[in-house]
């Protein structure tokens, strides 16, 4: 009997394209890892599929996200007393460096597997999305809180769009 | 037992969150002003001295970066 091992990132056709797209924004970005918000970015850049469509509903385009990020980082930093007038000072990432996954994305991969996993089926697109809304603390949870996005509705709704 | 729930905004996760930011802001902030210096003329001994750390550490960090930038960069010092 031939045993069907599924890659680690492996969630449906599209994972490639969201793996890339959150290589590609996290490199934009300066950042060294590729993390949870990367990853959503990447999910949110294919309107087409089921994520990107539940996204956009919710009002979490690509570019929302983007204006999130930044608004949750000048917060962050203006806790410690820190402006940030002009932005973050911004180096990308060199094509040279290999980016790791960060913490942050490896749990919601974890999650994201562990829900295909308790339904005995192939891992999708949506269940990476779960993974990413599953984080209770940290920058997505941050970046939704601050929308007024409830992150338990929303993948409600994640869920209920998959089985549609 | 799991923990209590925690908002993810204010109190607590403010602070910490300041904490990522600023790691991130810092990090950010030395690739571009080592970036500038070293475009600027600077040694590497020299950037190394400003930054307070040795001119290796300052070479390991942020050598083959400027290359890749295209940097043109001093063979010694």
């Amino acid at each position: 009997m031939m045993t069907i091992v599924t890659p680690p990132h492996y969630f449906g056709e599209t994972s490639n394209r969201t793996f890339q797209v959150a290589r590609q924004e996290a490199r934009k970005r300066g950042s060294k890892a590729v993390e949870a918000e990367h990853l959503l970015l990447g999910l949110a850049s294919s309107p087409t599929t089921v994520c990107g469509r539940v996204l956009i509903e919710a009002g979490l385009d690509r570019e929302r996200i983007d204006s999130l990020l930044r608004q949750e980082r000048r917060d962050s930093v203006a806790y410690a007393g820190v402006e940030l007038r002009g932005g973050m000072p911004s180096v990308p990432t060199e094509n040279s460096t290999v980016l790791e996954l960060g913490t942050s994305a490896n749990e919601a991969i974890r999650r994201g597997a562990a829900v295909g996993h308790a339904e005995n089926r192939v891992r999708v697109g949506t269940d990476l999305l779960l993974g990413i809304l599953g984080a209770e603390l940290g920058t997505v949870p941050r970046i939704l809180a601050l929308a007024g996005i409830d992150r338990t509705i929303l993948a409600e709704r994640v869920t209920k769009a998959r089985r549609s | 037992m799991d923990a209590v729930q925690i908002p993810p905004i204010g109190g607590s996760a403010d602070g910490l969150a300041a904490v990522v930011g600023l790691r991130k802001l810092a990090d950010q902030l030395e690739d571009a002003e080592v970036e500038r210096a070293m475009r600027d003329g600077w040694s590497w001994s020299q950037v190394a001295e400003a930054l307070g750390v040795t001119r290796q550490a300052v070479h390991k960090k942020h050598g083959q970066r400027l290359i890749g930038a295209g940097l043109e960069l001093r063979r010694r010092g």
